[in-house]
């Protein structure tokens, strides 16, 4: 069964980051931090509140699920998060939709302004 | 001094979330280094305070458990109540790590600006006006 994603969109800037962190592998909360800094070079820093009021929202919405604790990790408090099959369909039509924005964008700037 | 501010800002946390992300938070303020980046997460854990507080009014419903693959992975049973004066309280505690912050990285803040409370001179000026004003009217 294909769930609606559409009242999940437009995903917030925070939102997206996290669910693109998630997208190739399952994360605890640092690596995520440290994956949203690296994809925006540095510009977008997500601090610990943000990230987990993001994240618990987007558990009980259904787009990430925990994992929970990993047995010899470093630090026994980190708990791990995935993307579930909602929220990769919910990130799929976003990244569209960015899409159709960047193209109509650019369509519109390179077309020259019309005299009134 | 910071990481006991810190612990202290995460542990003013709704039970609910404290209980959820409460030692991931510590955990990601001892991986951290550096004195500006601890003032910036607790400045980010004092934000989040009042976030969870203020603005998030449905945190003292259950939560929905998190399942992967059908299995309940984390469960509650006891509730989270908001208390009537969790906001005040909540204010108040933000307003006294906020100046925590700024006295331990030297920009102690005058609390007669943070709070509005008048100097002795002030009242006394205050006072001295009003009864002029009183006795023209007069």
């Amino acid at each position: 069964m294909k769930e609606e994603v559409s009242p999940f969109l437009p995903l917030s800037p925070a939102t997206l980051h996290i669910l693109l962190s998630l997208a190739g592998e399952e994360m605890h909360g640092y690596a995520i931090m440290q994956e949203v800094q690296r994809q925006s070079e540095g510009k977008y820093k997500l601090g610990p509140g943000t990230l987990y009021d993001n994240l618990q929202k987007l558990m009980d919405r259904g787009l990430v699920a925990e994992l929970g604790r990993r047995t010899g990790d470093d630090d026994p408090r980190r708990r791990y998060y995935k993307l579930s099959s909602l929220g990769r369909g919910v990130l799929t039509a976003e990244i569209a939709r960015l899409e159709d924005v960047v193209r109509e964008g650019k369509l519109r700037l390179q077309a020259k302004p019309r005299r009134a | 001094m910071l990481r006991y501010l810190y612990r202290f800002v995460v542990r003013a946390h709704p039970g609910s979330f404290r209980r959820r992300f409460g030692d991931e938070m510590l955990s990601i303020f001892d991986q951290s280094e550096g004195k500006l980046s601890h003032a910036s997460l607790l400045l980010d854990g004092v934000l989040s305070l009042f976030r969870q507080w203020a603005l998030r009014p449905d945190l003292e419903q259950e939560s929905a458990p998190s399942t992967v693959a059908g299995e309940v992975h984390f469960y509650k049973f006891e509730k989270d109540k908001l208390r009537g004066a969790a906001l005040v309280y909540g204010a108040l505690l933000s307003a006294l790590v906020l100046n925590g912050v700024c006295w331990t990285n030297g920009l102690r803040l005058e609390p007669s600006y943070l709070y509005g409370v008048a100097t002795a001179s002030d009242r006394s000026a205050a006072g001295v006006e009003f009864a002029t004003k009183f006795s023209w009217r007069r």
